[in-house]
């Protein structure tokens, strides 16, 4: 007997069509690669949207998420902004009464959703394989520094330091092909960055009706959601919602919000010197470091404040948030610690004018590293640089009264 | 037992007492008890009336017994809760003054007076009064009456040899009573026969059934008919009448209690629901009976197809929504819940993934409902092992279509994924069919067994009296009942086995003697009383003296009803304890004007 279109028999119930969302089976082993170990231990109670101080006003998560990745709903997970509106304070995690770990699954979706981000598919790689995530890193590493030894370094002056020639290691290659090549690789960061940037707001804007839904607001909204935007960047405000902020919690200087606000304005204080150094040395040909230099002393100094706070509530895993350090985590701590302190001793060897293999082996690590961060930046978890605010702007712009 | 010959028993020297209790203010707080006691001994026939804090209590008791054996009351009436709560204590107060306990009237002024209408005052006490003068004019006519003593036959017999019935069996014979188990199947055991291993304590099924039935076989006080039916019923406690059928034989025995085992049928689904009738869906019985019997492996076969993932859905046959489902013949819906399906099938999903690790599992449920003791564990463990819960709206059952590509897709409206709708393919679908009664109409109508609204039969009070029904002398064991598992149904024929043995502890049963009762000079014959009855051989027309026909009562079948009461045009029959002179007198008692509660002043 062949049923074609049953139903239950007697009366086909209303409502049902064809649009109804397939289940993914296999999605879920990937997610728990992401890092989603906990999904199939929800029993959907929704204690964790409770306490959850930042589910507010029209949005519904952790649980909703918990859902969608419990049954592999790809779609629906990669058009979700919810991961990014999500500071992991943890509550969530400390509240589940089945230890599934909502908090921890929120961090995997993100991963996940920078994945989906990226069109090269290298980040997905990265976040699923380990190996290929330290394999990966050093064979750029290797190529990387391979361009750079074959750099024909002449004698030459950098922030009022004469260098002798020096690391011509392969001097075969002609200069231009070197730099037609990394103007190449700049071009490709450019591209990655840009269509991730765009693939994001394309997914985003999915479950509201895509990138048309944007006609239906009036002018005004999307500056009113942009000043919203740049005050929650300054203050981050809605991280002050999170628990780590409360009575009991660690002094301030511990808290998860400063130390993220140490790392965040060390970046653009450096930014900021960097910036400075590229127009008056580069374009004025000035050799004027008054302003950067300190700018990014006082940058560099911060920063390393807080990745070091993070490193040791990581190693101390004495909050929720911190309990579960992916390579990923590592990764990008071991980066930027490298690329800190590499940075502070290139100062040391630039003021005194030390030389030699040292001094030239941190330059090389420096210049790579540094090279490597910004050509993966869409790809790591820095990326959220771009898209937490992508999604906090559409956010505000999808709910115009709420006022966290 | 003689009747004590007692001259204060007399009608015509009544010498009543009227107590009234406050209950701890839950009465005196709204009603004027003091004034009651005042007024009420103006009637004709009190001669005391006194106020107690507590009437139960031991004091209060005591003061009933007192006046009785001091010679100040001859007839008692107690005005307080409801008499389902004390009208029992206080009439064995009565008897322990050494008066007949019949000759007692119970009026409820807490639950019919003072919680009812305890803003209203003097009303209220007014009120109460002329329910109290009912009950002193209704104790004025009481006589004295004593149990019926009916001669029984110590024998019970045991309708199905599956669990319930081979424990009930064993459970009466071990307290020494003569046992007849008749199963209609070849072989006891019943349904058991078919599960694999049980809940809560995973042991084999037919293990259970094994070691019931050594025990029952071994047995000597026990008759164990298999293959036969009971084919005719009839009769009252201690005195049924049954037939039973052996194939072509037949046998009639004397029987003094009747235990139901009857057991269950599962929900067969009509073709369509769900898709039933499809190659890969499939009832929980059938499959837990097939997997019992397969050999494990990576993944599960059906019909020689790889399954790779199973959908068990909860509720087929059960908690129907109104217009979802067909119907059942008589027009009715099964609205009930089975109780065990949900437990079930998530043993059994369990079973799976241990058994067969690559079979992905996916649960499609109203709500879960694990009630009893271990059976959270399940839901647990099926949780632990990755099975994929889905919950549908009643009104809202999942859809089942077959898939052009293979297998089924479940479309379902999922309330754990906010009513988003959520299609799952799977390869299988296990239907987690309820329960329904089984086929015991012939017996339901020969016993006259009450039949609850859900078809099965149903006891006299779910808490009080739990394996008790109407019929004296008839009791319920195991699923016949109601869907239960096989540790409550065991439990239910422990309880019935030992109702039955405290019925049948001796050889003789005393019953209420609020039975009919015929004046024979009054009667004419008319027959209305025995058109009327509904219990047949209750009232019977009976040849008299000179060769009149007279109505005659049985008092072991007669339930005391009154419907022929109503309709004898003579007034020759009567209900005891209940006459029609006591009905009057009562009424009397409550509409006299006379009797008024003075007004509360100010």
């Amino acid at each position: 007997m062949v049923i074609t279109r049953v139903t239950n028999g007697y009366r086909k119930p209303e409502g049902i069509d064809e649009m109804a969302t397939a289940l993914q089976p296999e999605l879920k082993q990937d997610l728990v690669r992401y890092g989603a170990r906990g999904v199939d231990l929800c029993f959907n109670c929704g204690n964790c949207t409770a306490v959850c101080p930042l589910s507010l006003d029209g949005t519904s998560f952790p649980r909703k998420l918990v859902r969608y990745a419990q049954l592999g709903l790809g779609e629906k997970l990669a058009t979700a902004p919810e991961p990014w509106l999500c500071y992991y304070c943890g509550e969530c995690s400390a509240t589940c009464p089945r230890e599934a770990t909502p908090g921890e699954t929120m961090a995997a979706l993100r991963r996940y959703a920078i994945a989906q981000y990226d069109p090269s598919g290298i980040a997905s790689l990265l976040y699923r394989f380990p190996w290929f995530l330290v394999a990966f890193t050093l064979l750029l590493g290797v190529v990387l520094g391979f361009f750079h030894l074959s750099i024909q370094v002449a004698k030459h002056t950098v922030d009022g330091v004469t260098f002798p020639a020096h690391w011509a290691a392969f001097n075969w290659i002609p200069y231009e092909t070197i730099h037609m090549l990394g103007v190449f690789v700049g071009a490709l960061m450019g591209i990655l960055v840009l269509s991730g940037f765009a693939n994001a707001a394309r997914l985003m804007l999915k479950p509201h009706g895509g990138i048309r839904s944007l006609g239906k607001h009036k002018a005004g909204d999307f500056g009113q959601a942009f000043r919203r935007l740049g005050r929650e960047l300054v203050t981050m405000r809605r991280q002050a919602e999170c628990s780590d902020e409360g009575e009991g919690a660690e002094p301030w200087y511990l808290r998860a919000r400063f130390a993220h606000g140490t790392i965040m304005g060390g970046f653009m204080l450096l930014l900021a010197a960097t910036s400075l150094d590229f127009f008056f040395v580069f374009l004025l040909k000035m050799e004027f470091y008054g302003i950067a230099r300190p700018l990014g002393i006082i940058g560099g100094i911060i920063m390393l404040y807080g990745l070091l706070v993070y490193t040791w509530k990581r190693m101390r895993k004495a909050t929720p948030n911190t309990t579960v350090t992916t390579p990923a985590d590592v990764w990008i701590l071991f980066f930027l610690i490298v690329l800190d302190i590499t940075g502070f001793a290139l100062l040391l060897i630039t003021m005194n004018q030390w030389q030699g293999v040292a001094s030239d082996v941190i330059l090389l690590v420096h210049s790579v590293m540094a090279m490597e961060l910004v050509l993966l930046f869409s790809m790591t978890k820095i990326a959220h640089a771009l898209y937490r605010p992508m999604a906090l702007y559409f956010h505000f712009l999808k709910n115009p009264e709420t006022t966290a | 037992m003689e009747p004590t010959p007692n001259p204060l028993e007399s009608p015509d020297q009544p010498k009543i007492g009227v107590y009234i209790c406050r209950c701890g203010g839950n009465i005196s707080d709204y009603l004027d008890t003091e004034k009651l006691a005042d007024t009420v001994r103006g009637i004709p026939g009190v001669t005391l009336s006194k106020v107690d804090t507590f009437m139960c209590s031991d004091p209060g008791q005591d003061r009933i017994v007192q006046d009785v054996q001091a010679g100040l009351v001859n007839r008692v009436v107690v005005a307080s809760c409801s008499p389902f709560l004390h009208e029992v204590t206080f009439k064995a107060a009565v008897r322990r003054g050494g008066l007949n306990p019949y000759l007692y009237t119970h009026v409820n002024i807490r639950e019919q007076g003072s919680w009812a209408h305890g803003h209203q005052g003097d009303a209220a006490t007014q009120h109460a009064l002329h329910m109290i003068a009912g009950g002193v004019g209704k104790v004025r006519h009481l006589q004295p009456l004593d149990k019926i003593r009916l001669p029984s036959h110590r024998r019970v017999l045991v309708i199905g040899g599956g669990v319930a019935g081979m424990k009930a069996a064993l459970d009466t014979a071990r307290r020494g009573l003569p046992v007849l188990l008749v199963e209609k199947a070849p072989q006891l055991g019943g349904r058991s026969l078919d599960l694999g291993r049980v809940y809560p304590s995973e042991q084999e099924a037919r293990e259970l059934v094994k070691r019931l039935e050594k025990d029952v076989r071994a047995e000597e006080k026990i008759t164990v008919l298999t293959g036969s039916e009971v084919t005719a019923i009839g009769g009252f406690i201690g005195n049924f009448e049954a037939t039973i059928s052996t194939g072509s034989e037949q046998r009639t025995d004397a029987i003094g209690a009747v235990i139901m085992a009857t057991g269950f049928t599962p929900y067969q689904p009509p073709e369509g629901e769900y898709a039933f009738g499809h190659s890969q869906v499939v009832t929980l019985p059938e499959f837990v009976k097939a997997l019992r019997d397969m050999p494990s492996g990576k993944t599960l076969t059906w019909n020689g197809k790889p399954v790779r993932s199973v959908g068990l859905m909860h509720c087929v046959g059960s908690r129907q929504c109104e217009g979802c489902f067909q119907p059942q013949p008589d027009g009715q819906l099964n609205d009930y819940c089975s109780r065990v399906c949900c437990t079930s099938l998530l043993r059994n999903a369990v079973e799976l993934r241990s058994r067969f690790p690559e079979t992905q599992i996916y649960d499609f449920h109203q709500d879960i409902r694990t009630y009893g003791r271990g059976q959270e564990d399940y839901y647990t463990c099926a949780s632990d092992q990755g099975v994929t819960f889905f919950r549908w709206k009643g009104e809202e059952p999942p859809v089942v279509t077959a898939r052009d590509k293979g297998g089924l897709a479940i479309t379902v409206k999922d309330q754990l994924t906010f009513g988003e709708e959520i299609e799952v393919p799977v390869d299988l679908l296990v239907l987690g069919v309820g329960m329904m009664p089984g086929p015991i109409a012939d017996l339901v109508d020969q016993l006259k067994l009450p039949v609850g609204a859900d078809r099965f039969l149903q006891e006299v009070h779910p808490k009080l009296r739990p394996v008790e029904v109407a019929v004296a002398g008839v009791l319920l064991a195991g699923t016949a009942q109601g869907p239960m598992s096989i540790e409550e149904s065991l439990e239910g024929a422990s309880a019935a086995a030992a109702k039955a043995s405290i019925l049948l502890a001796h050889d003789y049963t005393d019953l209420e003697p609020f039975v009919a009762l015929v004046t024979p000079d009054l009667c004419v014959g008319c027959n209305a009383c025995v058109e009327e009855c509904q219990y047949a051989g209750a009232v019977t027309m009976e040849a008299g003296p000179e060769g009149k026909s007279v109505a005659t009562v049985n008092p072991g079948l007669c339930k005391g009803c009154g419907a022929c009461v109503a309709v004898c045009p003579t007034r020759a029959i009567d209900v005891q304890g209940w006459t029609l002179d006591q009905f009057d007198a009562m009424i009397d008692g409550m509409t006299d004007e006379a009797l008024r509660v003075p007004a509360t002043q100010g």
